[in-house]
């Protein structure tokens, strides 16, 4: 317990410093990209872990960032309220959304969402008046806090940073506390569930639900450091590249998508020029994943640790 | 419906396309009673069980539980108000420790909201006790406490359908609805089942029994159900029903049946 204290005071001081030691805008940008997919894989790792698989993902985050844009520029409102309302519309959006959706399972779940963030896609391009079409809007303002503006790079990862904590120790506690293990017994064996008195639709909208706030506060967070939202990032390989962070971190822990979004949020960056083999790779390392690692590589870890301490159990 | 009665179910239907699953099932389920279901493979068991439980939509008919009509309602609706089925398929949650599996089954007792859990009011601390306790119990009762920290899916078969037996009774069901729970057992494994079922109901528990051990169905039964194409054709105890014409028809055919 204390070992696991002293590790998070570790990685939380390497965490807040190392922007000061290595200043370069270039690195600060890649670490702002990490924590706000590392964000949005978090959520729907939430609703992979009650069972299913969503691929709308993209359309939350973009209905969190329009949200935002829209409130800040159109209507001049303070960021803190573009904020909010992103995550509490994108939620509300998610709860009536569930509601109807978890009534599918499996493939026709993910069918559904497919079809469901395009058609969300869509909208933002053919709703010219509202959501300003092909072209976005562009000249969001930086986000601002009482009248601070979080103008730089590294402002804006001093803001980041704890909003990704307090992310991951809200789905943390979610997971080790009653709803996440009704979440397992979901994932397991949903008719098992139900039979024992598990509300189980009533969990997976919740589920669902607070993945929708965090992936609509990531989105609104990314259109204000991008300063512009377009309809041509929120679309289903963004939702797709959610889905590998978690394959490929590790599908059953909630390090997993931090892991994936460590991993292959820095490629296309670090590989400008080999863009286009992205996918083709991101099609490889999959398959060898769920070959031979189908616990991604957190799960590599927890196996290693795991023979670790039968041998001390003796 | 006496004051006796548990479990009142009239005129049950059910049909899959053309095909008639359960028409026209009444009976009455008395309480503490064991009552056996029973019927030649395709008879509509299971059927009935999950039409009872929730799991399927009746087409008609109506199905009272404690005086309160449970019909048409969800599985953890019912399951809530004590009626609780276990799985013909061994159903348990194969990736958590035995231990987990029966908290789960516990799961819905020990509920708080969302902001309850995450504020770390998971229940009163008394609530926490009393139901590690039972846990404990239930675990003792069905002998699988050595391997309580084991995953479920590890365990030997019986002892597989043991734990699906030891979920539901940690949900506090005061009438459990068995889908064969002996089968695939060996003869010593089945009797040591019987001997569970008997306890259990030695502790009030009501329980409906589908079994196709006839041996385990006579001895436990104290009255019993027998279906055949989706119908009721028999009713009565262990004895009336051993011999009833309609129900040897049912099993053996129509020749060895004399008079």
């Amino acid at each position: 317990m204390t070992a696991k204290v002293a590790g998070s005071v570790v990685i939380g001081v390497l965490l807040i410093v190392w922007p000061l030691v290595f200043p370069e805008q270039f690195y600060i940008n890649v670490a702002i990209l990490i924590l706000l997919s590392a964000v949005m894989a978090m959520a729907l790792h939430l609703v992979m872990r009650v069972g299913y698989l969503s691929l709308a993902q993209a359309a939350f985050m973009g209905m969190g960032a329009y949200t935002s844009a829209l409130l800040t520029t159109r209507w001049q409102m303070p960021f803190i309220v573009g904020f909010v309302s992103a995550g509490i519309l994108t939620a509300v959006v998610g709860y009536l959304l569930g509601r109807i959706l978890f009534r599918l399972k499996g493939v026709y779940f993910v069918l559904v969402t497919f079809a469901l963030g395009e058609v969300v896609r869509l909208c933002f391009i053919a709703w010219d008046s509202l959501f300003g079409g092909a072209n976005g809007i562009t000249g969001i303002p930086k986000p601002s806090l009482l009248g601070y503006v979080f103008d730089t790079r590294l402002e804006f990862y001093y803001l980041a940073l704890p909003l990704t904590v307090a992310s991951l120790w809200f789905m943390c506690r979610v997971f080790l506390t009653h709803p996440g293990r009704a979440y397992e017994a979901i994932n397991e064996s949903e008719n098992l569930a139900e039979s024992t008195g598990i509300d189980t639709t009533r969990y997976k909208v919740q589920a669902f639900t607070i993945s929708c706030f965090f992936t609509g506060i990531a989105g609104c967070l990314s259109g204000h450091y991008l300063s512009y939202v377009s309809p041509f990032a929120f679309t289903f390989w963004q939702s797709v590249d959610l889905i590998i962070m978690n394959v490929l971190g590790g599908p059953n822990v909630l390090a997993g998508p931090i892991i994936g979004a460590v991993l292959l949020v820095p490629l296309p960056e670090l590989f400008r020029s080999a863009v286009e083999y992205q996918r083709a790779l991101y099609g490889i390392t999959l398959i060898l994943i769920v070959c031979f690692l189908p616990d991604g590589i957190a799960g590599l870890a927890y196996r290693f640790r795991h023979k670790e301490g039968s041998r001390s159990d003796g | 419906m006496g004051e006796q009665s548990i479990m009142s179910v009239q005129t049950l239907k059910k049909r899959f396309g053309g095909v008639v699953a359960v028409s026209d099932v009444s009976f009455e389920m008395r309480k503490g009673e064991i009552l056996g279901l029973i019927g030649p493979n395709g008879a509509g068991k299971t059927t009935l069980l999950s039409l009872l439980t929730g799991f399927l939509r009746p087409g008609g008919g109506s199905v009272h539980f404690q005086g309160y009509d449970i019909t048409g309602r969800k599985p953890h609706q019912i399951a809530r108000r004590g009626l609780v089925r276990t799985f013909q398929m061994t159903t348990v949650y194969s990736n958590s420790t035995v231990e987990h599996n029966v908290l789960k089954g516990a799961h819905y007792r020990n509920d708080v909201g969302l902001w309850s859990a995450l504020w770390g009011r998971n229940g009163t601390r008394g609530r926490k006790e009393r139901i590690d306790r039972e846990v404990a119990q239930v675990l003792n009762l069905f002998e699988l406490k050595e391997w309580m920290h084991e995953d479920a899916g590890g365990l030997a078969y019986g002892h597989q359908k043991a734990l699906g037996l030891a979920i539901a009774l940690a949900s506090k069901p005061s009438c459990l609805l068995l889908d064969e729970p002996a089968a695939g057992m060996n003869p010593e494994e089945t009797r040591w089942i019987g001997d569970v079922i008997r306890k259990l109901n030695d502790r009030g528990i009501s329980i409906l029994l589908v079994e196709h051990d006839m041996k385990m169905v006579m001895s436990l039964c104290d009255r019993i159900v027998v279906l055949n194409y989706g119908a009721k054709i028999a009713e009565g105890s262990p004895a009336e029903i051993q011999t009833n014409d309609e129900v040897i028809k049912a099993y053996l055919g129509d020749e060895h049946v004399d008079s």
